[in-house]
């Protein structure tokens, strides 16, 4: 109407003094103007927040782990560029070390080390676990300090025992560098920045994941995915409880427990040192001493040595550990045997190999 | 331009402002932005239902329906998501950075890591637990495997373990966990008396419900700290928070739309504005359209170029030109010159509209016939955008019709100029405020006005001018006023002040004009100097009504004032008398000396005539040597009225017998005069012939001599001159004598007498003094009658001596005021005593209060020369004149003499005897004696002996009475009469 009212006068007084015409196109701009607010007047909470997918749906009578997802949703730009970054000593102060030196893609997403090696030689104080599907674990580190990824790299880059980096200094040395600017340009917006580069960074580690073993396979309904023996392995290891830690799409990697239910691990072993008191060196709360996040099995089969002392070199020596400190048994060579078999099964593939 | 560009920038501003103001009021209008309302209401809200989810899922794990903790994980996570996310939108302003939501969200953040704590808490217990109800029926299984069967005592321990381990699950309660404690401690107490093998199992068994006991413990705690709770308190605030911002935006937008509505209204009104403009504009055109056809219609109308060659020329052009339009177009204009105006005429025309203005002119145009036509012609010179002239546009009216009217109006008006200034009467012509607009030449010089500006003034104003004119402008302007109140034409005469002070007399004739409404328009003067023919007639007049030679009024003029004085004598009493006069024997001094000496004779006579009357009375000549005089405001009395005409005729007769000299001789005249009285009831023409009447018998009865004409009074008068003539007889032949009255003291024995003269009239008898006296008077006989009585009164004073009865009697003798005033009366008064032989002391002479007051001087001399002799002097009358005390005590009198009204009224009027008491105490105290005269009763004589009056005079003594008697019975017995 207000056009059509505009118009109106318009063509009828074109003529008339402009400035007055002009005055009138104002009003009627203006009135147009209102005429918009009132049909875009507010409604209350027009369609609710999307679904975030999440649910809560019982899983009774359903196998308490979950197969991994066979495809991820990740930018293809920025895995590649992370990827890139994971491999690229230059995060490091000293040009010496990048991710996957700790990380090594091609022996389980470890270094195979008791304790993994910084820059100038510098050995760490807890044995480096997979980078393989870190990106399912609920928390990061081996007493969850870091909720993220982003954190976790935060950590590695500045921690003065493995990469001994700082952002500026990174930063510096990523803008030297022609093809990160033009990929970080392509990417992001922000171009080179801490959190850019992290974010490149996270998103690879998350590309790192391992589906298709054996036992996703079977949790998928092949039910020859597993023999006899392995089947078994599962049975037990669900009717000793393991399964009460080692349960999820990880296998473990959503929850802390203490180690040493039963008996006392450290006293046993001897030599405690501050990084077993785990995740009280965070939290400082006296009930966290001892508990460390419970780690994923996926691929257990690739990373000795276990635990985060590394105290164990074989998945054998493993299960009966854990058997006698976490779940009160004693598990007998048959029984052990089993489950390492069934262990084995957990190992996924990625990139079509198994990461031996 | 610059108001126009003001203008402008003026609207631009309040476009602007207004602009400014709805933004304001949009952004005002705007509630919280839907999108971060929405983002931040979901983050709320998702957080909470995670916080719900999180519960349920707990619950679900514990009871063993969920059987890995990924979802719970991931729903931790998420919720630490959305307290990072309302952290962010706290810093970012989406939540509003209040201290309540500070509070609110700190309590959140904080609630999120304690439900962390709690759930890690809760995976570990739980996961702890999970395994060991796992262990423990396999554990107690293998327990009771190694036990004898036999063994029920232990064995049920161990069952009992396992029940109550399993029940602590399904009702975690302290009673369950007491039984379960109790169990723990029964199997703790059988495993020491186990074989080895057992015993080792029965260690782990129980190790294994040691942990569900100590682990349990916490697990309710830990639910109830999973419950949902958390993003409530925040949620509440920010949505108050948010109803208040969606009611305060609300408003505004009410207020934005209530300012729409007014702009919507106001743009109405301007678009039917414009609209309304539009159609007037169309009207307008329309009009122009109309008007120039209007235009076409009445007027001839011409567009020329630059050069005056015509370009376009409308129908009525064509008709009164006589050219066809071909004819005319691309001609220049020149061609319809007609020749009358010459060239300054066009100059001017030219440089007018050369320069841009509109010329306006009547001018002559020649047509094709060579006929020539008038028009009221305007030329208006036309401009482009640049200003430069490029066409102009004649407009004319056919006045051809109009000025020959003119022309003949203008002779007519020149005709009746001239008939006007021909006119030799004054013409004014005034309007109706009375400013003169026309005057002709008459009327200029009337009132001076060559040498002012006098067109368009009022009388008032010309009078500054000519202030010698004020007098006459204000009354002409009187007059004017009187003539617009009549509405008709007013003639008069009004005064003028001339030449030199003459007044000239100006009649003139006010016509008031005045409009249809009634409106004075109008006043037409006309003035005529009359004055000549004023005197004309005044002369005329004169002619008429007055003797040329004596200039006294004429016989005509005489009986207009008879007329006059009849009309006058009507209101009064008075009598009026007419004298009419002839000359004796005038037409012989006419015949023998000339008509010039009559002439010179009747005009002398006229004046004398003048002299001897008053001013009031009439003097006129009938004819020849007749005259009249007529006398007005007479007595009322007719005796006394005739006497004073008598008067006045004998002064003009005694007047008129004065020699006159004439020319070169004395002449001895007289004349005759009769005399008509008349008053009110008489006819006009009777006097006259009654005065001609008495005239002639005037004459007849011997000339220089008048007469009456009224019989009675005619006799009357006769009478009286009879009367006077016996009188101056009867005291040569002795008629006259005196009468005594006695005067008595207290005891009645005579002390004096007064004397009174009493006439013995051969005819009439005895005459009394007040029937005679007042002509003695004025005669003047009152003299030696005066001197007869003195006379004889000492004779007898002298014979009384001789008299034993008589001789101590005083004599009082009444002396007039002419006797006593007349030279020599003392000389006169000791002549008679010494004659006489008389004692002076015997003698009293009586003085009236009138004698004493005429000249009080010699009155005092007189006395005071006469007392020296020893002559006695009474006051007579006492109390009837007007004595001032002052008087009376400076006259040497000897006596007062209460007057005989006084002493009559004594008894009956008190004021009178109060009067009397006064005079007498007065006297006394002057020491003055009192005789009252009058006295007739006894009471009277009582009274004034009481009042201490000690004299006595009247009939009750006596009357007065001749000599003989009173000396011999008076005196003798007289005194026995009174009685006493």
């Amino acid at each position: 109407m207000c056009v059509a009212l505009a118009v109106s006068m318009s063509l009828s007084n074109f003529r008339l003094h402009s400035t007055r015409w002009l005055v009138l196109v104002l009003f009627v701009l203006s009135l147009s103007g209102v005429a918009l607010i009132f049909w875009y007047s507010p409604q209350e909470h027009r369609g609710i927040q999307k679904n975030t997918g999440l649910s809560v749906e019982h899983s009774a009578g359903q196998e308490p782990v979950t197969p991994i997802p066979l495809n991820l949703e990740l930018d293809a730009r920025k895995v590649s560029l992370g990827k890139r970054l994971f491999h690229d000593p230059q995060l490091s102060r000293d040009y010496t070390i990048s991710c996957a030196n700790c990380h090594n893609l091609t022996t389980g997403g470890v270094d195979r080390l008791p304790r993994s090696v910084g820059i100038g030689g510098r050995q760490g104080e807890i044995n480096a676990p997979t980078v393989f599907n870190s990106g399912f674990n609920f928390r990061q580190f081996w007493d969850g300090r870091a909720a993220t990824l982003e954190d976790l790299i935060d950590s590695h880059m500045q921690h003065p025992a493995e990469m001994g980096s700082a952002w500026p200094e990174i930063i510096a040395k990523l803008e030297n560098d022609a093809a990160y600017r033009h990929d970080f340009a392509a990417i992001y917006r922000e171009d080179i920045k801490p959190q850019t580069v992290k974010d490149a960074i996270a998103t690879f580690v998350r590309s790192l994941t391992t589906p298709n073993s054996k036992f996703d396979r079977f949790l998928r309904g092949e039910k020859n995915a597993l023999d006899r023996d392995e089947l078994a392995g599962y049975d037990l290891f669900k009717s000793y409880g393991c399964i009460s830690c080692h349960q999820g799409m990880n296998m473990g990697g959503n929850m802390y427990e203490k180690l040493g239910l039963f008996e006392d691990y450290f006293v046993q072993r001897g030599n405690v040192q501050e990084v077993d008191f785990g995740r009280y060196n965070f939290t400082k709360i006296e009930n966290d001493r001892y508990k460390f996040r419970v780690p994923s099995l996926r691929n257990v089969a690739l990373t000795a040595p276990y635990f985060h002392d590394a105290s164990v070199e074989t998945l054998e020596g493993s299960v009966v550990i854990m058997g006698k400190y976490e779940l009160g048994v004693y598990l007998r060579d048959d029984e052990v045997a089993r489950i390492v078999k069934f262990l084995n099964t957990l190992t996924g593939e990625y990139q079509g190999g198994t990461g031996k | 331009m610059i108001r126009s560009l003001k203008k402008n920038v003026r609207q631009l501003f309040f476009s602007g402002a207004t602009a400014a103001c709805l933004l304001v009021l949009f952004i005002k209008a705007q509630p919280v932005d839907p999108d971060a309302h929405n983002l931040l209401s979901g983050d709320l809200r998702e957080l909470q239902i995670r916080d719900a989810e999180l519960g349920e899922a707990v619950l679900q794990i514990h009871d063993r329906l969920i059987n890995n903790y990924d979802a719970v994980v991931a729903i931790m996570q998420r919720m630490q998501a959305l307290g990072a996310a309302l952290s962010q939108h706290r810093q970012s302003g989406l939540l509003p950075d209040t201290p309540e939501i500070r509070q609110e969200l700190s309590a959140l953040l904080q609630q999120i890591e304690q439900k962390e704590t709690a759930l890690e808490e809760f995976k570990s217990n739980n996961a702890v637990i999970k395994n060991s109800f796992i262990y423990l029926p396999r554990g107690v299984n293998m327990a009771l495997a190694h036990l004898p069967k036999t063994d029920t005592l232990r064995r049920e321990k161990f069952v009992l373990l396992l029940r109550d381990a399993l029940l602590i699950s399904v009702n975690p309660s302290e009673h369950a966990r007491e039984i379960l404690e109790q169990d723990i401690k029964a199997v703790g107490q059988v495993i020491p008396g186990l074989p080895d093998r057992v015993k080792i199992l029965a260690e782990l068994t129980l190790r294994h419900a040691n942990l569900i006991f100590e682990h349990e413990k916490g697990m309710t705690d830990l639910l109830l700290h999973l419950r949902p709770n958390i993003g409530i308190g925040l949620e509440q605030l920010y949505q108050d928070y948010y109803q208040v911002q969606q009611r305060t935006a609300a408003s505004y937008r009410l207020l934005l739309f209530v300012a729409a509505m007014l702009m919507l209204g106001y743009a109405v009104y301007i678009y039917y504005r414009m609209m309304e403009k539009g159609r007037q504009l169309e009207y307008a055109m329309a009009g122009i359209k109309n008007q120039q056809h209007a235009l076409d219609e009445h007027a001839i109308v011409s567009i020329t170029d630059m050069n005056g060659v015509i370009i376009y020329v409308n129908q009525k052009f064509v008709d009164i030109s006589g050219y066809s339009r071909e004819q005319l177009l691309g001609q220049n204009h020149r061609m319809l010159k007609s020749g009358h105006h010459d060239k300054e005429f066009f100059r001017v025309l030219w440089h007018t509209v050369v320069n841009g203005n509109v010329w306006h002119e009547q001018m002559m145009n020649r047509a094709k016939d060579g006929s020539s036509y008038w028009l009221d012609a305007t030329v208006v010179p036309f401009k482009d955008d640049a200003g430069k002239l490029y066409q102009y546009v004649a407009i004319g009216t056919d006045i051809t019709a109009q000025k020959v009217m003119e022309s003949d109006l203008r002779r007519n008006d020149e005709q009746l100029n001239a008939l006007i200034e021909a006119i030799p009467d004054a013409i004014f012509l005034k309007d109706g405020n009375g400013r003169w607009l026309i005057a002709n030449e008459p009327a200029k010089q009337m009132f001076k006005l060559h040498d002012i500006p006098w067109q368009g003034k009022t009388g008032m104003e010309l009078a500054d001018m000519h202030p010698e004119f004020r007098t006459d402008h204000e009354l002409h302007q009187a007059s004017d006023e009187k003539a617009w109140q009549a509405r008709q034409l007013l003639v008069n005469e009004e005064s003028m002040a001339g030449k030199e002070g003459h007044h000239a007399i100006i009649e003139t004739r006010k016509m008031p004009i005045f409009s249809d409404d009634g409106q004075r328009k109008g006043l037409v003067v006309i003035g005529r100097d009359i004055t000549q023919r004023k005197q004309d007639e005044a002369n005329i007049h004169n002619l008429a009504f007055y003797d040329p030679l004596t200039n006294l009024p004429n016989r005509r003029l005489l009986m207009d004032r008879l007329h006059h004085t009849k009309a006058s004598s009507t209101r009064t009493v008075a009598h009026c008398a007419m004298l009419f006069i002839d000359l004796d024997n005038f037409k012989i001094l006419n015949d023998t000396k000339g008509h010039d000496a009559g002439d010179l004779m009747l005009i002398e006579v006229a004046k004398r005539l003048q002299a001897s009357t008053r001013e009031g009375d009439t003097v006129a000549r009938l004819s020849g040597d007749e005259f009249v005089v007529i006398l007005e405001s007479l007595s009322e009395e007719t005796e006394q009225a005739a006497d004073q005409s008598k008067v006045v005729a004998e002064k003009i007769r005694d007047s008129l017998s004065m020699p006159y000299l004439l020319q070169n001789f004395e002449y001895h005249g007289s004349c005759s005069i009769g005399i008509s009285m008349f008053d009110h009831g008489d006819i006009v023409d009777d006097p006259l012939k009654h005065a001609d009447t008495a005239m002639y018998e005037a004459k007849t009865s011997g000339r220089n001599t008048l007469r009456f004409f009224d019989p009675a009074m005619q006799a009357a008068l006769e009478a009286r001159a009879t009367l006077e003539t016996d009188l101056r007889n009867a005291l040569f032949q002795k008629q006259f004598s005196l009468f005594y009255q006695v005067q008595v003291n207290t005891s009645g024995h005579p002390i004096g007498s007064e004397a009174l003269l009493r006439w013995m009239h051969p005819e009439r008898g005895l005459v009394m003094p007040l029937q005679f006296i007042h002509l003695t008077e004025n005669n003047g006989l009152i003299l030696p009658i005066g001197q007869w009585v003195l006379e004889t009164a000492c004779a007898q004073i002298k014979a009384w001596e001789a008299n034993p009865l008589a001789v101590e009697l005083q004599l009082a003798v009444n002396v007039s005021a002419r006797q006593f005033h007349q030279p020599g009366f003392v000389e006169q008064v000791r002549e008679v005593l010494k004659k006489t032989g008389a004692n002076p002391t015997r003698l009293k002479l009586e003085l009236t209060e009138s004698v004493v007051l005429d000249n009080i001087n010699d009155t005092v001399a007189k006395m005071n020369d006469l007392k020296e002799i020893g002559v006695c002097f009474s006051l007579d009358d006492f109390g009837t004149g007007y004595s001032s005390l002052a008087y009376l005590t400076q006259l040497p009198l000897d006596q007062l003499k209460i007057d005989q009204s006084f002493v009559r009224n004594i008894g009956t009027k008190p004021t009178d005897a109060v009067i009397v008491q006064t005079i007498i105490g007065m006297a006394n105290s002057l020491e003055m004696e009192v005789i009252a005269e009058g006295v007739e009763t006894h009471a009277q004589r009582t009274f004034l002996e009481n009042a201490g009056c000690m004299f006595y005079q009247g009939n009750l003594f006596s009357k007065p009475v001749p000599i003989e008697e009173f000396t011999n019975a008076v005196l003798r017995g007289g005194l026995s009469q009174t009685g006493r």
